[in-house]
């Protein structure tokens, strides 16, 4: 007997399985029309996300991972020694170099200060001075 | 209502007639994918848990796709769905089948069960489609996951051998070795019986 075709007896195979495709039972459609409205409805019930949102919440997650880095981490940069700022104490004027050298000095100026005048009355008349 | 519809029987016909909608897709498809991925596993829980995944993925992944790349890709997460399946149970009945042995063995198709009587049928009828529903399922059984892959896809599901090397994710040369050789395994073993 000549043997069938490929094609032939593919077809058969395809027509016993189509037909068990028909003869799936109750439960199983059910199930699986439930599986598709289920697949289906996460389409539906997916919120549209606006144009541009996603890069806004981007934005602010990025905003708050910095901050709360730059405070962890203290200030990036220090704050200049060579020049006092209006924050720096009164501490820090006092121990800076050039205003000890300023306190020290102020008292000589002032001694100074004290024999001028006193050799400028020594010079006066005493008929001046009385007056 | 569904271009797979044909004379009161649903067909596979991707190629003749591109769906409208997904859900015109998925109720095109889904019963042939269910008895797929059961002939495939042998459970029918497993294989509506599998149907289930895949349409998931299809319509949270390839949604906006066009149709006629739907077929392709559906059938490549059910292959995937199914070889995962088939890691998990290899990995989680090693130890116990060394044990038991497979004697036991009780993911066996009860194609009876699963099976319901069509209106119209002769009981003979009935009983004659079971038993080469059954043999076919017995015969599908023997041949490897890649051979039944590719013989499901182009003999039952109708897709074109290129679109069945995208699903397999292989060369159409592959396709047609994997489904010549499934052909041939499945004439050998059930010419008698059909």
């Amino acid at each position: 007997m000549k043997p069938q075709s490929d094609d032939k007896f593919a077809d058969q195979l395809r027509d016993t399985l189509r037909k068990s495709e028909q003869q799936l039972d109750t439960p199983t459609r059910t199930k699986l029309a439930a599986a598709r409205r289920e697949a289906l409805q996460q389409e539906s019930s997916r919120q549209p996300t606006g144009f541009g949102l996603p890069t806004l919440g981007s934005l602010a997650a990025a905003a708050l991972i910095a901050a709360v880095v730059i405070r962890i981490a203290g200030p990036l940069t220090e704050p200049a020694t060579d020049s006092p700022s209006a924050t720096d104490t009164t501490a820090d004027v006092m121990t800076a170099e050039q205003q000890l050298e300023l306190y020290e000095h102020l008292e000589m100026l002032e001694f100074f200060d004290e024999l001028e005048f006193a050799d400028g009355l020594a010079d006066e008349p005493a008929e001046e001075r009385a007056s | 209502m569904s271009g797979y519809i044909e004379a009161g029987i649903e067909t596979s016909s991707p190629l003749v007639t591109t769906p409208a909608s997904l859900e015109e897709f998925l109720v095109g498809v889904e019963r042939r994918a269910f008895q797929m991925a059961r002939v495939s596993t042998g459970d029918p829980d497993a294989a509506l848990d599998i149907v289930q995944e895949a349409m998931f993925k299809l319509v949270k992944n390839y949604r906006r796709k066009p149709a006629d790349e739907w077929p392709p890709l559906f059938y490549r997460i059910l292959g995937n769905a199914i070889t995962d399946w088939h890691r998990q149970r290899q990995r989680g009945w090693k130890v116990f089948d060394r044990w038991f042995g497979a004697a036991d063995n009780k993911d066996a198709v009860d194609v009876v069960n699963t099976l319901a009587a069509p209106a119209g049928l002769q009981p003979e009828q009935l009983l004659a489609q079971t038993q080469r529903m059954a043999a076919l399922e017995k015969a599908l059984g023997e041949l490897s996951q890649r051979q039944q892959q590719a013989f499901m896809l182009r003999c039952w599901e109708g897709l074109s051998t290129r679109q069945t090397a995208n699903a397999m994710a292989c060369s159409e040369g592959t396709v047609k070795t994997l489904y010549s050789r499934a052909l041939h395994r499945l004439r050998d073993t059930l010419e008698q019986s059909l």
